[in-house]
């Protein structure tokens, strides 16, 4: 621990020393497209601490003229990714799923296709976390994944970065329990504080969060709380709910695109963009004239990724990750967007099928009226 | 298969995302060729010289003057535990030109405020970007720019927040228009030495105390008066005394030393204060004070107790308890002996180190003792040092938002958006309800303002009202800078401010300083010192070397103006007004 508390002493400083030993110990599973976003991810796992990061990589995919444009710098292939990994942090454990499906499974895994060893892995619940990078993998297959990870009570990630777009949509289970500390309780150990001399006033005005997370290792008020996540599936077939159906319905179209069209068309932007419209009449998502104008934009980059925008999305979705961790602090529920043009990050709640609206809007009324106090 | 299309050395796919983002052509020819600064290679700085090299950035110049220490592992990913101890910006370059043969990164070791950067330097990039850690040297950068009317992209990140600023001096909000809040809080003497009211007071008195015994005593020192008790003195005396007592030993000398030290600054003080509080209603808690019988019971034992390894497993440990009176005399006691016997070996003055065990422990120590003598919260060696070493929580997944935002603004800009188009970019974990959609946003975009505009300047004037003007005069960087051009080997100060500032700028100059108070002219200075003076009025401005740095010019009527004096051949002398507003 010694040497660790220095190198991570900023961060402990930040979350406390159990959140700490949580990341430390803790086990995520990668899994996509050998991106930028999954080099950016691994990369800041790695540097937070995380103790063992296992990297998949789905290499099925056929080259076609809509084959997306990665911009990766730590390694031409996984197995040298993870040896640039590991000199970033040589204390965690970072292996590709051959190497450790050859250490922990004592028979060899009969199953050649890489989904079938990936679910076996997850299988083996040695995972508390995994994140899909999802990179032209079909819906079938994240839907899989996502139907796999929930059985076996792991969280699940779904990241994809298109173009100058990042989406992340989090599935954790139908249960998910965290450690809220609400305003109130903040103020009450603020008040607490104050009456034993004990606040930190580096910067009174815009450090309030960060000071209360400063000693959330001896904060005592805790609540906790419950959520309830929709299934990707069913995220991914309600989009027409969502606040922003402009982006969403652009995720449906690049996820069909990349299955279906790219394969076939001579692919241009304005074929693209053409497609993309008979996709909106097709599905009837209705969309403002002025929306649709930077839509058209938005294929142009369908299949490029920006090295500035995967890592954004990998920073945030990092942040998500140690949250997931040390149950500390509401993750992002469910649904989060970047867009890099308008500089906007922002956390959209679509709503599953199945959960009424009503009950979602109490959810919403609850957390609201504690941010108004 | 697999190769062509991961290889990492094929700056085509990186080129394609630029292209295809912004659908132009001409940004890759932009980006190729747009020389860029990076002031900073830190947190963030690392992330931004990642993005721009793969953004396609060739050209980039890097100035840092730091070197890389162990707590940087956990965000800067450029360097690693073999390199603790090296140059920042070094480093960083070797690893960045391993990573990507094709750039061309140019380092400088070096203050951004020296002289090595005069305004050309700056007028040779397409964009800055700043990612200093520093209010002062931000400060500095954001003046700079502005003389130099260049594109700088401020940057910043303090835990789980973080800011992305673009700033164009004329059009934009510069760094300056919003007072930042003061980075370190002026506490009252007498609230040092008599009167703490928070444990802060207490380790700000202990880090005082330490440079009273074993660093260089500053003016500023509220406990400057109590220079006999540095060790260089003590050890004077002890010398001294020396041809007369032979018996006394080193060890003696030690004991000696620590107990005149504990004495004073933990009994007598703590004595005196206790005295001063009888009138007032509030007084002193019983104070733990030991006997002499104990004292010297603690001097003989510490040497056993304690180690610094032990000391050094506390201070990592956030959950460790706050030390009690006793415990913390032991320590006190402890560190004092290494710190005199340190002090013995090197013969020179030391310097408080958070870091280094020892001196935090010393810290820790006595801020404990004087904490319990006047009722406060001690805290525990952990928290001492983020106190004392002002140190900032950092992320490497805040920093990787930040970084990466940046460079993305970069390349909206040299695609043609205007900077004031651009917006200043948040990113705060603290959840905002949006009425419309009712959901959270963790990056939020702000609209950037204009500077203040100009007739509010003038309108103070008018009014001179005292409150007004200071308010007004608040963003002197947007409106009032000079920048004077001129051979500076043959232009006299008299013939800048005669033919330049009167002539020229229909100024009344009062006076004309350097930022590290070298007044170079004084108008009422003159029949004072007459010698002085005239021969600062014959020198010219290379001989002063006061050109190519940042000169506050107070003008008769209350109004300051920023000067800048660019050295450039075979001009007589020309001044211009940079940024009039209205004209946008």
């Amino acid at each position: 621990m010694s040497s660790s508390a220095i190198i991570y002493d900023r961060q402990i400083r930040l979350w406390g020393l159990q959140t700490q030993s949580k990341i430390l110990k803790s086990k995520v599973f990668l899994f996509g497209y050998h991106s930028g976003l999954l080099e950016e991810l691994a990369k800041d796992l790695v540097l937070t601490g995380v103790g063992t990061l296992v990297i998949g990589k789905y290499s099925e995919y056929t080259e076609t003229s809509g084959q997306p444009k990665f911009v990766t710098y730590l390694g031409h292939d996984l197995e040298e990714l993870v040896k640039a990994l590991s000199v970033l942090n040589p204390r965690a454990q970072i292996q590709t799923v051959n190497t450790f499906v050859e250490k922990h499974f004592s028979e060899k895994v009969e199953e050649q296709n890489d989904i079938q060893i990936v679910s076996r892995l997850i299988e083996t619940k040695s995972f508390e976390i995994c994140c899909l990078i999802c990179e032209r993998i079909g819906c079938p297959v994240a839907f899989a994944l996502n139907r796999i990870c929930r059985d076996n009570n792991t969280l699940f990630v779904y990241a994809e970065v298109i173009g100058a777009l990042g989406f992340l949509i989090l599935d954790l289970g139908s249960h998910y329990t965290y450690h809220y500390l609400n305003k109130s309780s903040k103020r009450a150990s603020r008040l607490r504080s104050t009456n034993r001399n004990e606040v930190i006033a580096l910067d009174d005005s815009d450090s309030d969060s960060a000071q209360v997370d400063n000693h959330s290792y001896s904060m005592s008020i805790e609540n906790e709380r419950t959520l309830e996540y929709p299934t990707l599936e069913q995220v991914l077939s309600n989009i027409r709910q969502s606040p922003y159906p402009l982006y969403f319905s652009f995720l449906a179209f690049v996820r069909r695109w990349k299955e279906e069209y790219c394969m076939t068309s001579q692919d241009c932007l304005e074929d693209r963009q053409r497609q993309f419209e008979m996709f909106l009449q097709l599905h009837k998502i209705d969309i403002k004239k002025s929306e649709l104008q930077s839509s058209y934009n938005f294929c142009s980059f369908m299949n490029v990724e920006l090295i500035s925008v995967s890592s954004c999305l990998a920073g945030v979705l990092g942040r998500e990750i140690v949250k997931l961790i040390s149950r500390n602090e509401k993750p992002i529920f469910n649904t989060f967007i970047f867009d890099a043009f308008s500089c906007l990050g922002s956390i959209v709640y679509i709503p599953s099928t199945k959960v009424d609206r009503k009950r979602s809007r109490e959810d919403e009324k609850e957390d609201s009226t504690v941010y108004d106090i | 298969m697999d190769d062509e299309c991961h290889s990492h050395a094929d700056p085509s796919n990186i080129y394609k995302g630029a292209e295809h983002c912004f659908s132009s052509c001409q940004i890759v020819e932009k980006i190729r060729h747009s020389k860029i600064l990076l002031i900073g290679v830190g947190g963030v700085g690392c992330e931004v010289l990642k993005n721009l090299v793969f953004s396609g950035f060739v050209n980039i110049h890097l100035v840092d003057l730091d070197t890389i220490s162990v707590s940087n592992l956990n965000r800067q990913f450029l360097f690693r535990s073999e390199d603790v101890g090296k140059w920042k910006a070094v480093v960083a370059k070797d690893r960045i030109t391993k990573l990507c043969p094709w750039s061309q990164i140019t380092v400088s070791v070096e203050n951004i405020r020296s002289k090595e950067f005069p305004l050309e330097f700056f007028k040779q990039f397409a964009a800055v970007i700043c990612a200093l850690d520093n209010h002062k040297a931000r400060l500095y950068v954001n003046e700079v720019c502005a003389f130099a009317q260049v594109p700088l992209f401020e940057t910043g990140s303090t835990g789980y927040q973080g800011q992305v600023t673009p700033i164009l001096a004329g059009s934009t909000e510069c760094y300056n228009c919003e007072p930042k809040p003061q980075q370190t809080e002026h506490i009252a003497v007498c609230t040092i030495r008599h009167r703490p009211e928070s444990v802060e007071h207490c380790i700000v008195w202990a880090m005082y105390l330490f440079d009273v015994l074993f660093g260089n005593l500053e003016d500023s020192n509220p406990l400057s008066d109590e220079k006999e008790y540095k060790v260089s003195h003590l050890a004077r005396e002890w010398t001294f005394e020396d041809g007369a007592r032979k018996t006394s030993t080193e060890q003696e000398w030690e004991n000696m030393t620590c107990e005149r030290v504990v004495n004073k600054f933990f009994i007598e003080d703590l004595q005196f204060v206790e005295s001063l509080k009888k009138d007032t209603l509030s007084s002193l808690s019983i104070l733990n004070i030991p006997t002499q019988e104990q004292l010297r019971r603690y001097l003989l034992n510490v040497d056993t107790k304690y180690s610094v390894e032990d000391l050094k497993l506390e201070e990592q440990n956030p959950h460790q308890l706050v030390w009690t009176c006793d415990k913390a005399y032991e320590v006190l006691i402890f560190c004092l002996k290494q710190l005199l016997r340190r002090w013995k070996e090197s013969k020179s003055a030391l310097t408080f180190d958070e870091n280094d065990t020892i001196s935090l422990a010393f810290v820790t120590a006595a801020s404990t003792v004087r904490a319990s003598a006047f009722d406060i919260v001690a805290k525990n060696s952990f928290d001492v040092r983020g106190i004392a070493g002002r140190i900032i929580p950092a992320l490497s997944i805040t920093n990787a938002v930040i970084g990466d935002i940046v460079v993305f603004q970069l390349l909206r800009f040299l695609s043609g958006t205007c900077m004031k188009d651009l917006c200043n970019a948040r990113l705060s974990q603290v959840s905002r309800p949006r009425p419309r959609y009712l959901d959270e946003v963790i990056i939020t975009p702000e609209f950037i303002r204009p500077p203040v505009a100009e007739y509010v300047c003038r309108l103070s004037l008018v009014c001179l009202s005292e409150r007004l003007f200071g308010k007004i005069l608040r963003c002197i960087i947007c409106h009032q800078l000079l920048l004077v051009t001129c051979d500076a080997r043959n232009v006299t100060v008299r013939q800048f401010i005669e033919d330049g500032l009167k002539k020229q700028m229909n100024m009344e100059p009062f006076s004309v300083a350097t930022d590290v108070g070298y007044i170079i002219y004084d108008s009422e200075q003159d029949c004072e010192v007459p010698v002085e003076a005239q021969r600062i009025d014959k020198s010219t401005i290379a001989q002063l070397q006061v050109e190519e740095q940042p000169l506050s010019i107070l003008d008769e009527s209350g109004v300051y103006y920023r000067g800048w004096i660019r050295h450039q051949c075979d001009v007589s002398l020309s001044i211009e007004r940079i940024f009039s507003f209205g004209d946008d």
